[in-house]
């Protein structure tokens, strides 16, 4: 897996690529909770994920968790066929936020 | 080789005591030191006696032991001898004279620490100890440090008024810090292989009680189970009983990620199951309650998707609800499959979630639930992408294997590449047919 946050004035996106498993997802938590401690919005840029397990998918579920008690946007961004085949079967695409644009993302924060 | 004319700061290095002359008592003294060390495996120990030893040998007023903290970063104070207790002291691992021996791997001699700049002041200001002079040596073990020794203020003698630390000093302490090293070294060898198997036979323990969370086998049990995990401990399980009506209550569940907080997780999911199980009629409602109690207490983000289910063996009815998990499979007699995905989200995510039931007849067929360690493995092995339709045709391949056979086959097939990477559980609901069935898997 491999990472990169970029951050904007109003919200970090964090893009990921490669397998999501259990070896990153202590990385994957690390960057999500430090965005949204920080107070910041946060994107998941999942476009180049190949594979995320149930350890992969756990991080994002506490971003979602913590995301919503400190009232912050948090949202995916253009999940790749594996992840969403995951997010699917599990029915956690009802509960995230997805986008298919960071203006889409904007656009929900300044609602 | 180290000057007979010493600064007040110079670094040695290894030296021979054969150029400065000694006598037979001396190297006898060495020899048992160096014995010494060598049979002690005890940390602690070997720490102390290390000091006791150079302290007396080379008679100073106090001594200590500084090694790297797991981090590396700095260096932890763990033995000392002498008037003030350093122990739990730490200084930056740069600093200081110590810092010196480290980077030039050689024993530093500081005569009068007044006159010596890169003295490092902290420890004496925070203990009250006046340190005059010192000698230092780095613990090497091939060329890799695990700390440094430090003898603080040579007592003076009618010889030496001064109390300065001789060549002498400088070579005896270069001899015994690599014995100590050494010793040093195998001690915490022969921890870490202690610690290493205390935690083997407490994983063993858990997983021991783990497995008596599984439902004691009864051939005449319409259901059977497999439980196989990665590690030690299982974030998988399976349970199920006998209610008083006749029918019976099964789950299969299945925590996010692995090892020690998905069991812990697994533990106390599978138990609030079986215990709600026995009064709550209807499997949505079981989940229901579990959620919202795993939701009062959910832990950095993990969650358990699980299948909780009822089978009437006098009727063949079954009722399923299915949280978050993969779908189960109902294989028909003439080999067709059914399946029955999610009707709700992950178990301890959302409060207040709503999820469906399901019922059919199993019409004398066959039900599967299993965890993604069956399925997975098993497009590894087939080098095809996870789909269930693998799996169906694994099952109706298998299927003429009495139900014990089959489960313990379906696993050997997804395990067959020893990527033990995950956990690996099925549960099967199915009348015993077979003579054989009367075998545990």
């Amino acid at each position: 897996m491999q990472t990169n946050i970029t951050s904007t004035a109003s919200y970090d996106l964090l893009t990921l690529s490669g397998e999501v498993d259990l070896h990153y997802s202590p990385t994957l938590r690390e960057n999500i909770l430090g965005s949204l401690k920080a107070g910041k919005p946060l994107l998941v840029d999942l476009a180049q994920v190949s594979y995320i397990d149930s350890s992969g998918i756990a991080s994002l579920v506490e971003g979602f968790q913590t995301a919503k008690s400190a009232k912050l946007g948090y949202g995916l961004l253009n999940v790749s066929s594996p992840a969403m085949q995951v997010l699917t079967l599990t029915r956690l695409d009802k509960i995230f936020a997805l986008y298919t644009s960071t203006d889409q993302f904007e656009t929900a924060l300044q609602a | 080789m180290a000057s007979t004319e010493l600064s007040f700061f110079d670094s040695y290095p290894a030296t021979s005591l054969a150029s400065n002359g000694h006598s037979a008592q001396l190297l006898k003294h060495l020899r048992s030191r160096i014995h010494d060390f060598a049979n002690s495996l005890d940390i602690e120990d070997t720490l102390n006696a290390t000091l006791a030893t150079l302290m007396r040998d080379l008679s100073t007023e106090a001594a200590s032991v500084f090694l790297f903290s797991p981090d590396q970063s700095e260096l932890v104070c763990h033995a000392c001898a002498g008037p003030v207790d350093l122990r739990g002291m730490r200084i930056p691992r740069d600093q200081g004279i110590i810092g010196t021996a480290l980077e030039l791997r050689r024993i530093q001699i500081v005569r009068d620490v007044q006159q010596a700049p890169r003295f490092y002041q902290g420890l004496d200001q925070a203990t009250g100890f006046t340190t005059r002079s010192l000698l230092c040596a780095p613990l090497l073990v091939q060329e890799r440090a695990l700390g440094a020794i430090e003898l603080l203020n040579k007592r003076p003698t009618p010889e030496n008024p001064q109390g300065l630390f001789s060549d002498l000093d400088v070579q005896l302490l270069d001899i015994l810090a690599s014995a100590a090293a050494l010793a040093i070294r195998s001690a915490t060898m022969a921890h870490e292989l202690v610690r290493g198997e205390t935690l083997r036979r407490e994983l063993q323990l858990a997983r021991g009680i783990q497995e008596r969370f599984l439902p004691p086998f009864n051939a005449a049990d319409p259901i059977v189970g497999l439980n196989q995990a990665a590690k030690n401990v299982s974030g998988d399980f399976y349970d199920y009983q006998r209610l008083p009506d006749g029918r019976y209550a099964f789950n299969l569940g299945d925590v996010s990620g692995k090892g020690m907080d998905a069991a812990i997780l697994m533990a106390r999911a599978h138990s609030l199951y079986h215990c709600l199980a026995k009064t709550q009629a209807s499997p949505a409602a079981v989940l229901s309650t579990l959620n919202e109690e795993l939701c009062e207490h959910a832990m950095r983000g993990l969650f358990v998707t699980m299948i909780g289910g009822l089978y009437d063996p006098a009727s063949g009815e079954v009722v399923l609800a299915n949280a978050g998990h993969l779908p189960a499979l109902h294989r028909s007699t003439t080999g067709h499959f059914v399946r029955y995905g999610a009707s709700g989200l992950p178990l301890g995510i959302v409060s207040g979630q709503e999820i469906m039931e399901q019922r059919f007849s199993l019409a004398g067929g066959s039900l599967y639930l299993y965890t993604d360690g069956l399925s997975e493995g098993l497009a590894r092995v087939l080098r095809l992408p996870d789909d269930t339709a693998n799996l169906e045709r694994l099952i109706n391949h298998l299927t003429p294997l009495p139900r014990e056979q089959r489960l313990r086959q379906l696993a050997q097939e997804a395990s067959q590449l020893d990527y033990s990477f995950d956990d690996l559980t099925v549960l099967l609901i199915e009348e015993p047919k077979h003579q054989a069935d009367q075998a545990r898997p």
